[in-house]
């Protein structure tokens, strides 16, 4: 996905000649889409932390139930 | 002094006053009380001129308050006043009170909240804080991290050594300087969180990189509040949401030093004047009672999207459920007959409330099923454990935390499970009821259910977005968002209407799946 926005930013960048009045605010849509593209990416930080954390908590919880815990298994809530 | 030159309504106030230059200090008296200091914003037309117009709106906290008779004015700060009025403002002519329950005087804070003003408050509060600050910090390099005292507290150090006299809390900042990600210091917040729950600590999430650690009933005293927050290096640039981003030397910030804070031994950043610098600029040795942070836009949208923004209303939510009376809503019974009816039906062995309040309306839902009732108000968690006394888990679970969703999903995923959320869906603000609508497409993809009731209108009162009780959401709404989400309304089990003074105009619905083949379901 970020290959892909800075694609667009690219071809963004390129476009930015004077152009119709159309053609600017072609532009200037497609920058408030890429805004909020790179804004979405930025949410997938905050998902991917949420993720993890769920499964280091769940693997805890996993590992304390287990009779024989692995004895390399770790995690923060151990 | 001339009464006429200050008017004061619902919006705001506008005062003709002797030449104001913007950005100057003034204050806002009301009985002879300061309640707002502010920066004036002159109108550009008197710019120049011996005299000024200065109009402000209200700050949404002192708004809210301002229903009676009192009279108002104008100064410069502790000196003359500029002008004065003696005025009503709504709908009531009994006199403004502006104390809290205890009495207190309230002043405006610089999120525009009404706060005790803290040298009127219990003189044990600065000592609690500072105590918290310090157990937090032995907690938190205990776990490796490296911990600073910052923003106010930060500030009044270097002033006076001292809490400032008008601080409410304590400020810690964990500075991580091992990563450069985003998803790092988030992970880490819900890693510290975890720890100092561990350790005893009341702590809740204002965002993936603001946590805010909370003592209650302190020897009966006050509570008190100290927030950690996370900072980070991006390249040179120190980043600490809210609202910090500049560039401050890391050797500004540590190693730390040990100082004294009234007497209590807390780390401190050996350069402090680079982080205050960077964060209140640098007019930051004056005294300013009326700063607020203007976060630019390219700040606010990296930190809201890195890191969230959790808490929203909760202050509003945690009153309303400390004064939460035994009223139950009249959509109640319809509302848990269809709950216990879907239950049924679908031999479901899971409901889940989402936004259970006190816990009378889950209580009217109990049956041969697990009853799991969450709400992220403490408060209302507090009145539910005791209304339910053990019938259903009660959970404190902010579905505005992905983090916390995730459990709610897993829950709703394990077995079939009907999603109950009564009287919720229409406070909730966009982002959130997104999360809502992702649990009940998890709960009906695994065979569940989902009702649903909320209120289509508002109050007597006319929408007003920083009150949340005039908050609804019509049907048509829910169902152009529900379609977005993949769900649609599968019936319409109960509508009334409003009833002036007692209830609300309120829409009991199922919802189901739109199948993406675009069967209906």
């Amino acid at each position: 996905m970020i290959t892909l926005i800075t694609e667009r930013a690219r071809s963004v960048l390129h476009r930015l000649t004077p152009g119709t009045r159309t053609e600017v605010d072609a532009l200037r849509e497609e920058i408030d889409r890429l805004r909020a593209d790179v804004d979405e990416l930025r949410r997938d930080n905050l998902r991917i932390a949420q993720l993890h954390d769920v499964v280091v908590d769940r693997l805890a919880g996993v590992a304390a139930d287990s009779a024989e815990p692995h004895p390399h298994e770790g995690g923060h809530r151990a | 002094m001339r009464a006429s030159r200050l008017r004061v309504d619902e919006g705001g106030f506008t005062a003709l006053v002797g030449r104001v230059l913007p950005g100057e200090q003034l204050e806002l008296v009301v009985d002879g009380a300061t309640v707002w200091t502010f920066h004036a914003e002159p109108h550009r037309r008197t710019r120049g001129l011996p005299f000024s117009l200065v109009s402000m709106t209200w700050p949404a906290g002192l708004a809210e308050r301002l229903n009676g008779r009192a009279r108002f004015a104008v100064r410069r700060p502790r000196g003359r006043v500029l002008a004065g009025v003696e005025a009503t403002v709504g709908s009531s002519t009994a006199p403004i009170d502006l104390r809290d329950d205890e009495g207190r005087p309230l002043v405006v804070n610089k999120w525009g909240e009404l706060t005790a003003r803290f040298d009127s408050a219990d003189p044990r509060l600065g000592a609690a804080i500072l105590q918290l600050a310090a157990r937090l910090v032995e907690v938190l390099e205990a776990d490796g991290q490296k911990v600073m005292i910052t923003s106010g507290t930060l500030l009044g150090y270097v002033r006076a050594e001292s809490l400032l006299p008008f601080d409410d809390d304590a400020d810690l900042a964990v500075v991580v300087d091992s990563s450069e990600s985003p998803a790092d210091v988030a992970g880490l917040a819900y890693r510290l969180k975890h720890t100092l729950r561990t350790a005893g600590f009341d702590v809740i999430l204002h965002s993936a990189a603001h946590l805010q650690v909370r003592v209650h009933d302190l020897d009966d005293g006050p509570r008190a509040y100290c927030d950690i927050f996370l900072g980070f290096f991006r390249g040179d640039v120190y980043c600490q949401p809210f609202h910090l981003r500049d560039v401050v030397p890391r050797t500004s910030l540590t190693p730390t030093i040990p100082v004294a804070v009234d007497g209590v031994v807390l780390p401190a950043p050996p350069v402090p004047s680079d982080w205050l610098r960077a964060c209140y600029g640098p007019g930051w040795m004056t005294p300013d009672p009326g700063f607020v942070f203007r976060t630019p836009e390219a700040t606010r949208a990296r930190y809201e999207n890195w890191f969230g923004t959790f808490d929203f209303g909760r202050e509003y939510w945690e009153t309303v459920a400390e004064s939460s009376e035994a009223h139950t809503a009249r959509s109640a019974a319809a509302h848990a007959d269809a709950v216990l009816r879907l239950a049924s039906e679908l031999d479901a062995r899971h409901v889940l409330d989402a936004g259970c309040g006190d816990g009378r309306v889950t209580g009217m839902m109990l049956g041969a099923h697990d009853t799991w009732a969450i709400d992220f108000a403490e408060p209302a968690v507090e009145h539910a454990r005791t209304h339910l006394s053990g019938r259903a888990q009660v959970t404190r679970l902010n579905l505005a935390d992905g983090r916390d969703l995730l459990d709610a999903q897993i829950f709703a995923a394990s077995a079939t499970s009907v999603i109950s959320t009564h009287m919720v869906l229409h406070v909730l603000t966009g982002d959130t009821r997104r999360h809502m609508y992702a649990l009940m497409r998890d709960a009906l993809r695994h065979g569940g259910g989902v009702v649903a009731t909320f209120a289509t209108d508002h109050t007597e009162e006319r929408f007003a977005f920083r009150d949340p009780a005039t908050w609804h959401l019509p049907v048509d709404v829910l169902a152009d968002e529900l379609a977005e989400s993949g769900l649609r309304i599968a019936a319409l089990i109960d509508e009334a209407a409003r009833v002036p003074g007692h209830e609300r105009a309120t829409a009991t619905v199922s919802i189901a799946l739109i199948d993406t083949t675009g069967e209906r379901r």
